[in-house]
């Protein structure tokens, strides 16, 4: 079961007066706020970190640090791209926080990768495990570009605003990741 | 198989490795948990300061108990040397027994 994606675009006048009356302490509102983005959230967490728990924490922290921080809001700006941007940033965090981890532990004792929940499922289907492989393969923008387009699903204007990069960008990305993707899994869909 | 045909069976497969609810109502409790955090009280000034001085006074009183019981095993170490020391100073003052 995906989480419906709820476009936020359309939300206009609403999304300002949510937003205005959660500034003047109106939990209702931004509990209104936190349903509309909450999908989108956790697919740009998860879309980084790749680990199910930590989207959750994250996506929820991120709307914690968004109410904290309304006041620096800009009046008539959509939320979804600024919460987006928190997301993204602590996500990134968290990822080079367990990677400085990882280099110790590799360190000290040549521990062997964590394994993610998506390395877990993708054992159990071996085109899913080539899947993610591949994915992982892709320089870092091209890999989140393609994990947030392809497997969360996220339209080009959402992974722009979560990454802070143009449309164009974002497309260009993708390009790219696609023909790395179609080399490597050349075999994947072939007729026999 | 053209290219886009290609890439949309990828995507195909690849949306299972994507971000999916356990049940409807996940994102519910997801959002509650959010708002409940906003909701918990911020902890007070006398709290926070409380927190960071209750280790302290602990490792403060840890210092005094054992500084007192050190002193304390000093003092008792140091009780039969000064008896000893007061015998010889009354034997070197009265080296012939002529006081008894």
């Amino acid at each position: 079961m995906r989480p419906e994606q709820e476009p936020a675009r359309d939300v206009g006048n609403d999304e300002a007066a949510l937003i205005e009356a959660a500034r003047r302490g109106d939990r209702d509102a931004y509990g209104q706020l936190v349903r509309r983005n909450l999908p989108r959230a956790l697919a740009v967490a998860h879309g980084i970190v790749r680990n199910r728990a930590d989207a959750e924490d994250l996506a929820q922290e991120a709307f914690v640090r968004a109410h904290a921080h309304l006041e620096r809001f800009r009046p008539g700006a959509p939320f979804a791209p600024w919460l987006f941007r928190i997301v993204t940033n602590l996500a990134l965090d968290l990822l080079k926080h367990r990677g400085r981890l990882r280099e110790e532990e590799l360190g000290e004792t040549h521990a062997a990768p964590r394994a993610t929940e998506a390395d877990t499922a993708a054992h159990a289907n071996e085109k899913l495990r080539r899947i993610d492989a591949a994915l992982e393969l892709l320089p870092e923008m091209q890999r989140i570009v393609a994990r947030l387009s392809l497997v969360e699903e996220l339209e080009h204007a959402d992974i722009a605003a979560a990454l802070d990069i143009t449309e164009g960008t974002v497309r260009s990305h993708l390009s790219h990741a696609r023909a790395a993707l179609r080399a490597k899994l050349s075999d994947l869909y072939e007729v026999s | 198989m053209n290219d886009d045909e290609w890439f949309d069976r990828l995507r195909n497969d690849a949306r299972s490795l994507g971000y999916a609810l356990t049940d409807p109502w996940q994102l519910d409790r997801l959002a509650r948990g959010v708002l409940e955090r906003l909701d918990a009280p911020s902890p007070s000034v006398f709290a926070f300061l409380s927190a960071w001085l209750r280790p302290l006074g602990v490792a403060v009183a840890l210092v005094a108990v054992l500084g007192t019981a050190a002193a304390l095993l000093a003092l008792r170490a140091e009780e039969p040397v000064a008896e000893v020391t007061a015998q010889i100073l009354m034997l070197q003052e009265d080296p012939y027994g002529a006081a008894e």
